[in-house]
Parts: C-alpha cells; structure tokens; sequence
C-alpha cells in the first residue's frame, strides 16, 4: 500500500479544497435547477465561468489603489490556509494544522472577507460600498454566533483544536447526538447558510442590488481577479460545508493511516457527505422565501439564541 | 465539567429533545397559519419516533402501538382536519406592535433557561434516556407552549400552541415515565380530540360572525 508523506497528503487537502469547490457550486446550481423544473446548467459551469473571466482583460476604477488589486489574492490565500488547518481528508494533524485553533482558523478566514470588504471601499463606487457595509453588517451579526457554537462543542469535547474536536467526537459517534451538540450544529448550519449567501437571507443567484449582499461587493472588478473572487467564494463554502460534516456532523470517513487508497476515499466520502448537505440546503433554498434585508437581523439573533442554549444546555448538565 | 458519554438510547432522546425544543422555539418565527399547522406536524412526527425508541429499547408494545396512533392521529389526520378548517379564515396571524417576533424569542429563550435550571436542580435518577435533558424539555415546551397562546391573538395559533404544549408533556411522560398504563396515552390522545372540538366550534363561530379568527373581538363581549 502506498502511504503518502503527511507533507504530500496537505498538499492534496488544499489542492482537494482548491479544485473540488466550483465542482461543488455546479452541483448545488444544478440541483437547484431541477427542483425548480428546470434543466440547469452542466455541473461544470463554475469551471468554464472561472476560466472565461481569467480570459478576459483586467480593467480597474480610475482612483483604485494596490489594495484593490491584491485582495482577491490575499482572500484565495486565507481559505487556502484556513484549509490546512481543519480535518478535510485526515484524522490526524497535518503539518502547520495546530498553527491555529478553531477561534484562530476563523480569523483567518475572517480575513478573506475582510480584504474584500477593503476592495470594494478602494473601487470606490457606491454599489460595492454598500455591499461591503451590508456584509461587514452580517458579518459583526455572525461573529458571535459562530464564537458560541465553537464554544459549545469545546465545552463538549474538551479542547478547540478542529483535529481534537473530530477525534473525540469520532471517538463515541453517540456524542454526536447530545442535545448541546445539536443545538451548536443547527446553529452553525444556520451561519452557514448565511456566511453563504444562500435564502433566507440572500438569493445566490440574484441580480438585484437591492437585495444583494456578498456580490455587490465584486462590481467593480473584472478580468482575472473576479475570477479569484469567484473561484475564492466556492472556496470558502467548500470550507464552511467541511467544518460541519468533517468537525461537526458527520467525521467519520477520513483517512487515518495516510496511504493513498484511504485518501482517494476520503475525497468521494467528503464530496459525497457535502453533496448530502446541499440537498437540504437547495431544499431550504426551493421551499422558503427570501426574508426582506431589515429582516435578516431576526434570522441571525435566532441562530444566536440557539447557540447560546446550546452552551447554556452544556452548562446545567441537560446534555 | 467532566464529559459523560453517551449511550445510543440517550444520544436519540436527547436529540429529539433539542428537535423539540426547536420546533417550538420556530412557532415564533411563524406567522402563516399553513407553516403553523406544519411545525406542529413535525414536533408530533418527532415525538411518535420517542415514542416508538422508548418502545423498542423497553420491549413495550403499548408504546409501539402508541408511537402509531400518535403518528396516523397527530401526524396525518389533525393537521389535515386544520387546514380543512383553515379554509376561508384569513391566512395571517397577527403579531402584537409592542412584542414583536425578537423580543418574543427573548422571552422564549428566558423561559427555556429557567426550564433547564429547575430540571438541573432537580435529584432525578439517571434513567435510559437523560431524565434531566428530557424534564427541562418538557417544562420548556409547556412555558412556551403558554407564551404562544399568549402572545398571538389568533384561536389557531392558541390551538396550535395547546397541541404543541401537549406534545411537550406527551415526551416527558414516555421518556420520563416508559412504564406507564397504556390507557393513559390513549386518554392524552382523547384529551386532544376534546380540545380541538371545542376550538373548531369557537372557530366557526368567531368566522361566521367576523370571518376571521382573531380573538380580540371577544373582548367586545358584554355579559
């Protein structure tokens, strides 16, 4: 059997992330479309729009500075980094994976939506401005959220490290079920489906600026770095559905001797296991309405109040 | 704390616990009648799988032939018979100006605190399937179950919220209680039957004098 050096295997585990993600889009798009009645795009779509963009000619805002331009590259950076640091394909740490811990593997990824925020303010129009102050606005909203929730399952678990929290849940699979431990996953779910701009909170596939969010933020760039922006987007909700199977719903799968069959394998569970989680994400998506922009606020202090009964469950020994 | 693992039997109550307390806590966040009548399916289908785990795990039949009749009764049939009754009553409930839907959650979440609080204090065995988890649930259901029939002003979502408080004490009694006479579950169930035929005919009367289902109006009532 050959084994793989843990070197080459975090390789793989960021490349995984890097090329699997807009197959990941596709396959949400596609789904979505054939709920809809529709036929839908091929589920390699977000490849050829990635590939077409890197094609075309860069134009840049008379007043841009380098911040413009080298955001999308620090924003593909961080999640390519954050990708080192969370179980994607291995149980045990990789190397550079315990740089950072659950509350420091968010900051970096914290960072990639900060550097497009400072982007759209340097384009200097006033759409992607306000899609910048609309998603800082969600962003300060989620923050505190996510902060419970990870607080929560280390509670649970007894550390804060993603490999650490994997293995002692992998350890007993029926700590899984706790009911802090559920009330923690409904609530990053939630977080999820709003870090992603997915309905209730925003239409992903919308044009209209009134109700934009994430997107309005890229108006303004073109060429290559939309490409970044785009391709850097189904990274990060690569990543986030990778935190919740790998981290927190299902970390069962993942390859822990390093050879190559088990990480082969690692790969399908992992793409099979998030294909499960967009199912119920496109069904949210088909069945409920988007919630007007002043509204959202409702939604997140919801998610808020279920990761704090989360920890306050945990707390008084309900489970 | 130190961390107590969990058997399969506890891990199930204990999710169906926080897929209760869920359901509920979502009843707020619901002002369509529809999504109402719904919700209340869903917590019922939640509880009938209680009720068919406890069954299995203590070998009762009684329960496994309740866990049924839960499911055809509150599952399929109640929520049919609502929205037949629904027909021609106006869709929306209404929300009170000054309790709006956040700061009702604020108070559904005070009161969730305090049903975790009292069932912490409480010297409960530790049975089959984590009493204290299962008694918070249950006191956390019946308060909100009484806040929703409070706060919306609408004989459906009042219904609604008796039934859903009724699924909450239904859950605690099979998981706090599994050895219970099978005829106690039944007469629960009749329970339900009796209420919801009094509130059908406060429906049908509040809609054929006013065609809505608010009850605001039965404050003009004078004895």
């Amino acid at each position: 059997m050959l084994s793989l050096s843990p070197l080459a295997v975090q390789a793989a585990q960021v490349l995984t992330v890097t090329l699997l993600s807009p197959l990941l889009s596709g396959v949400i798009s596609r789904t979505e479309a054939m709920l809809a009645g529709k036929r839908g795009p091929s589920v390699f779509q977000p490849y050829r729009d990635i590939i077409k963009f890197f094609r075309k000619q860069r134009l840049l805002p008379e007043h841009a500075s380098w911040v413009f331009r080298a955001a999308p590259y620090a924003a593909c950076g961080a999640y390519a980094t954050f990708a080192t640091l969370i179980p994607v394909l291995t149980t045990y740490p990789l190397p550079g994976a315990t740089y950072g811990d659950i509350l420091g593997s968010a900051f970096v990824f914290a960072f990639g939506s900060f550097v497009t925020a400072l982007a759209a303010i340097d384009g200097a129009s006033q759409y992607t401005s306000i899609g910048a102050s609309r998603a800082t606005m969600v962003g300060v909203l989620v923050e505190p959220t996510l902060i419970f929730v990870f607080f929560s399952v280390a509670f649970i678990t007894g550390t804060d490290l993603p490999y650490a929290l994997n293995a002692t849940l992998r350890a007993s699979a029926a700590d899984v079920l706790r009911p802090a431990h559920v009330l923690a996953t409904a609530a990053f779910f939630m977080m999820m489906l709003v870090d992603t701009g997915r309905i209730p909170i925003e239409s992903s596939s919308a044009t209209i600026e009134f109700g934009m969010i994430d997107d309005a933020r890229l108006f303004e760039h073109s060429g290559p770095e939309m490409a970044l922006f785009k391709w850097g987007s189904a990274m990060k909700q690569f990543l986030l559905y990778t935190v919740f199977v790998n981290v927190l719903l299902l970390p069962m799968g993942l390859s822990s001797t390093g050879s190559l069959q088990t990480v082969l394998l690692a790969i399908v569970l992992l793409f099979v296991k998030m294909c499960i989680v967009a199912c119920a994400v496109v069904i949210i998506e088909t069945t409920f309405a988007k919630l007007r922009l002043y509204k959202i606020t409702e939604f997140i202090a919801t998610g808020l109040l279920v990761a704090v009964l989360a920890v306050f469950a945990y707390a008084v020994g309900f489970g | 704390m130190p961390l107590h693992h969990l058997s399969v039997p506890e891990a199930v109550a204990g999710t169906i616990a926080a897929l209760l307390l869920l359901t509920q806590l979502a009843l707020f966040r619901s002002v369509v009648l529809s999504e109402l009548i719904t919700l209340y399916a869903v917590q019922s289908l939640f509880v009938a799988c209680i009720c068919l785990d406890v069954g299995l795990v203590a070998g009762a039949w009684d329960l496994i032939a309740l866990a049924i009749l839960t499911f055809l009764f509150k599952v399929i049939a109640l929520p049919i018979y609502m929205r037949r009754l629904m027909n021609g009553v106006s869709t929306r409930v209404e929300i009170p100006s000054k309790i709006n839907v956040l700061l009702s959650l604020l108070i559904a979440a005070a009161l969730v605190g305090i049903g975790c609080l009292t069932a912490s204090q409480l010297p409960l065995k530790t049975g089959a399937f984590l009493p204290i988890a299962d008694l918070a649930t249950m006191l956390s259901i019946v308060f909100i179950g009484f806040l929703v029939a409070i706060l919306r002003p609408n004989a459906f979502a009042q219904v609604i919220a008796f039934l859903t408080l009724e699924n909450g004490v239904f859950f605690g009694a099979v998981t706090l209680a599994p050895g219970q006479p099978f005829v106690v579950g039944i007469l629960v169930l009749f329970d339900v039957l009796v209420a919801v035929v009094v509130f059908a005919v406060l429906v049908r009367i509040l809609v054929a004098i006013r065609s809505s289902a608010a009850t605001a109006q039965l404050q003009e009532l004078i004895g």
